[in-house]
């Protein structure tokens, strides 16, 4: 498929411009499958925190060709088209505290990228929500 | 007075959106449905929200604005889950004592003060960018 924005174009505008464009040409926004569900270690206490990319910047990154890369989130240059899981990879490190995922946390897990639809939506005891430590458990929130 | 009569308005290469100087735009906006699988229906500018608990997200933005000293805008409607009797205000969170450079988060409560979870909670941002 022909990306409608081309590397050389993307690198001519800034990233906020990039949006706008890729939605003036008709870049379609993707509903995510997947989010971020995390720990905060510096709240142990607190309830888990679920992160969910936005659908078009989803879409962005499934086109490739506008995001900067994620180790320098601020500098030039573009990364190529990434698939949703690798897009999820990519918005851990860039929307989620380092802390969470950069940092040994022995046998405690801190995070988990999961399908949205293994998330309750039923928002009774959303306060005491946490994220299992049963490993056996596959896509568990 | 002149005026201008145009069907396009685009940057000098003729492909990309004109740069605003000495003019004020929205740099980012959303708008979450608060129910259910929590997500946004539309945005510009903001790459994800995190659900923080009831009523408590955190809007991450694409594009870093300049500095935290930016400003908001936000409005929200509890259809779907409480009665439309009842007002609701989007707050920065008192966990976050100022926005930062690259979030910004919110919580909704009710008339009374409790945090709860809105159909419609829109948001957005004016201010320098990165």
């Amino acid at each position: 498929m022909t990306p409608i924005m081309t590397r050389d174009e993307a690198l001519t505008l800034n990233l906020w411009q990039r949006e706008i464009t890729l939605t003036q040409r008709g870049l379609k926004p993707a509903c995510p499958r997947y989010c971020i569900v995390w720990e905060d270690p510096d709240d142990p206490d607190a309830p888990v925190h679920v992160t969910t990319p936005s659908p078009m910047w989803l879409a962005m990154a499934m086109h490739g060709n506008v995001l900067p890369p994620v180790s320098a989130h601020e500098h030039d240059g573009v990364i190529h088209a990434l698939t949703e899981e690798q897009a999820m990879e990519y918005l851990l490190q860039k929307d989620v505290p380092a802390a969470v995922w950069s940092l040994p946390t022995g046998n405690r897990r801190r995070f988990v990228i999961t399908k949205r639809a293994l998330v309750p939506t039923d928002r009774q005891y959303r306060n005491a929500w946490l994220l299992t430590q049963n490993k056996e458990i596959k896509n568990a929130a | 007075m002149s005026e201008l009569k145009i069907a396009t308005l685009s940057d000098k290469a003729g492909t990309g959106p004109v740069t605003l100087t000495g003019q004020v735009a929205v740099k980012a906006w959303g708008n979450l449905n608060g129910l259910g699988a929590i997500a946004y229906r539309n945005s510009f500018n903001i790459s994800s929200v995190t659900d923080n608990g009831t009523g408590d997200y955190t809007h991450t933005f694409t594009n870093p604005m300049a500095d935290a000293n930016y400003s908001s805008f936000g409005a929200t409607n509890g259809t779907g889950s409480v009665s439309s009797t009842n007002t609701y205000s989007p707050w920065i969170h008192a966990g976050q004592a100022i926005p930062t450079a690259s979030t910004y988060r919110t919580i909704s409560m009710s008339g009374g003060g409790t945090p709860i979870d809105v159909g419609f909670l829109h948001v957005g941002m004016v201010g320098d960018l990165a």
